[in-house]
């Protein structure tokens, strides 16, 4: 295996590491901090907040996963086949799945906002939530070129 | 769609695939790739090479058959 695939592999591996971590020990305290200091009709808001942060992180999981065996079909000098487009098109949906999970985030960004009288904090937060959409719309730009691409290759490997 | 009656043309050579291949001048996969129809598209060079062999015009080779 390459030493760069090996960096990648290691640096996606950290960051799954990461997202677990995120997932088991910061994630449920914010939860219960949340849902502790929400008043009851808020309790929508904060449940909204709590779910989002767990897509966020279910969707970053399976994307890393996907990533990795991507680098695994790059490194068997596999990548310009139907499955490295359909991986491509698996990790551009899991994404999808945490562009959705931030913007679960507005409501709560949006009282916290109001409660604080801080509009910066709406701006620095629309920016964090512009994210994901903006890299799953560029992901289905790469998935286009990648299949386009893929077609110009088999045509030129079926020309006799 | 095109179809391309090499086996025919083979046999009244007196030839085999592998044989076709060599004097052609490419692999015997492509040229079974040829064959079975899955070719995209042939080039002009391996054509000429094909009728200069089987010595046949490409008309008696490619047959056009409505789908």
């Amino acid at each position: 295996m390459k030493i760069g695939t090996w960096f990648l592999k290691i640096t996606i591996g950290v960051m799954f590491l990461m997202a677990v971590a995120i997932a088991i020990i910061p994630a449920p305290q914010i939860a219960i901090a949340v849902m502790s200091d929400a008043p009851k009709s808020l309790g929508f808001v904060g449940l909204m907040l709590i779910g989002g942060l767990y897509l966020v992180i279910l969707g970053f999981l399976a994307a890393a996963w996907q990533a990795e065996r991507l680098l695994l079909v790059i490194d068997r000098s596999d990548a310009f086949s139907r499955r490295s487009v359909k991986l491509l098109a698996t990790i551009k949906w899991c994404v999808a799945v945490m562009a959705v999970g931030t913007l679960c985030w507005l409501p709560y960004l949006y009282v916290l906002v109001q409660q604080e009288d801080a509009p910066g904090l709406m701006f620095i937060g629309l920016c964090i939530i512009a994210v994901p959409i903006v890299m799953a719309v560029f992901l289905d730009v790469l998935q286009r070129l990648w299949a386009a691409a893929l077609d110009y290759k088999e045509e030129t490997d079926l020309t006799i | 769609m095109i179809e391309i009656s090499l086996d025919e043309w083979l046999v009244k050579r007196n030839m085999t695939l592998t044989q076709l291949a060599a004097e052609v001048g490419i692999t015997v996969a492509n040229l079974s790739i040829l064959k079975t129809g899955k070719a995209k598209a042939v080039r002009f060079s391996t054509l000429e090479r094909i009728c200069a062999v089987l010595d046949c015009q490409p008309g008696d080779i490619l047959h056009y058959k409505a789908q």
